[in-house]
């Protein structure tokens, strides 16, 4: 059964939106919103600040029933986006449909972001797969992303709109495949690396590496670094074992790596909301909050953290 | 345990600032992306302090509940964090205290008072 604005299903629905400029993504998903909105519909949509505006003059009166949000920054780091979601379709369970818009892939994101904003975008289908009567279409814009990025938005998303009509993604990763651990290799720092081994939070001793290899970082940010590491070290690590940190710059952040850490078995771990009270969800959802970027990655045995804070 | 001065809660809107549909970070928020520097002390934020660092993402003066409910949930659990750790290192702190009394008073009887720092010269008999 369609919902009143037949947009939202009474499942899940996850498709990635291609277009081509603001005008295009404009004249196909003001409509979209308009009709929700007219059904009295919730609708939420997570994008740049100037589509925002474009958006907002292109309906009128009817933006002020939108909650929006600028994607660049509950986004920067796309493990803090889930939350988001989960609380809006919490929210509104009882409504007869949510729609949401979520742009977490733009140009000019580093490449580390791209990976986990592609890894936030599988997760999703996990995330929300229980989920009823809720619509998330995901703009991608073929103007300014390479061939590459688009192509993956095919594994991400069930479905993708194009701009001459719609059709089923065959190449989408089925739950199982977003469910099993995420073991990607992250790509070998270059530079100095720094190094200590530590055992529960160490604050002094990473507090003195941060200032080794952060110097010119502003003092609260390595701040927000050091509690990020403790948070990981005492919620993921294991009790006995030492984790092993490394830490360097890279495009003028500070990245700390974390490893020899206890296997972290849930998917969604850190992108809870609320945050969990206790385990290796509490630990990351703190980092993801501290933190511009959070790499995880998880075999059966052990676990790997990548922190990375811009100055 | 840590320098926290700068994740002091700062969220002080109210529902009567509540307006679904308010376009983001309405009164100044960050537009270009990058979360903005500097706090400067926002007219819907009662109990700004003035410049402090913000985190990634986080709005100057948002004035959506539902963004302040969020940064007031996010610092709670930072605070309680850095307060769980702190009364975890201070229950340590206490019981290795009272061990470090037990073995001062042992020592005590054995060889006499022992002045501060002596324990560092002296070997084991």
């Amino acid at each position: 059964m369609s919902s009143r604005n037949g947009i939202s299903g009474e499942d899940f629905r996850h498709e990635a939106l291609l277009y081509a400029g603001a005008d295009d993504f404009v004249s196909r998903t003001g409509p979209m919103i308009a009709r929700a909105v007219d059904a009295g519909e919730p609708v939420l949509v997570a994008i740049d600040a100037t589509k925002i505006e474009l958006l907002s003059r292109y309906l009128g009166a009817r933006s002020r029933s939108v909650i929006w949000k600028d994607i660049r920054g509950i986004g920067g780091n796309p493990a803090r986006i889930i939350p988001l979601w989960h609380r809006f379709v919490t929210e509104h369970r009882s409504s007869g449909g949510v729609l949401g818009f979520g742009e977490p892939v733009w140009s000019g994101r580093k490449p580390a972001e791209l990976v986990e904003a592609q890894r936030h975008e599988e997760l999703l289908n996990l995330a929300f797969r229980d989920a009823r009567r809720f619509t998330l279409l995901c703009p991608y814009d073929m103007m300014s992303l390479n061939g590459e990025v688009i192509e993956k938005a095919h594994l991400s998303h069930p479905a993708v709109m194009y701009p001459t009509g719609e059709g089923a993604s065959s190449h989408c990763l089925g739950i199982d495949a977003v469910a099993a651990p995420f073991d990607l290799p992250l790509p070998e720092p270059g530079g100095r690396i720094r190094e200590l081994t530590i055992r529960g939070a160490a604050v002094g001793a990473v507090r003195r590496l941060l200032v080794e290899c952060g110097s010119r970082m502003d003092c609260a940010r390595r701040e927000d670094l050091t509690a990020a590491i403790a948070a990981v070290a005492i919620c993921v690590g294991g009790p006995m074992a030492g984790t092993r940190l490394r830490v360097w710059q890279e495009s003028g952040a500070l990245v700390a790596e974390m490893s020899g850490l206890a296997p972290v078995d849930d998917p969604l771990a850190g992108r809870e909301w609320p945050a969990p009270p206790e385990g290796a969800g509490r630990g990351l959802w703190l980092a993801n909050q501290l933190c511009d970027l959070v790499q995880l990655r998880t075999t059966a045995d052990r676990a790997v953290v990548r922190l990375h804070v811009s100055p | 345990l840590f320098d926290s001065s700068h994740i002091k809660k700062r969220a002080g809107g109210g529902r009567e600032n509540h307006a679904q549909g308010s376009a983001i970070g309405g009164g100044g928020a960050e537009v270009s992306g990058r979360h903005v520097q500097r706090l400067t002390t926002g007219s819907g934020l009662s109990g700004s302090s003035g410049t402090e660092r913000l985190l990634p993402g986080e709005p100057v003066d948002s004035d959506q509940f539902d963004e302040v409910q969020h940064w007031v949930i996010v610092y709670e659990e930072l605070t309680a964090f850095v307060r769980q750790a702190e009364r975890d290192l201070s229950q340590m702190l206490n019981r290795y205290a009272r061990r470090l009394e037990h073995w001062r008073r042992r020592h005590d009887e054995l060889a006499g008072p022992l002045r501060a720092g002596e324990h560092r010269n002296r070997r084991p008999r």
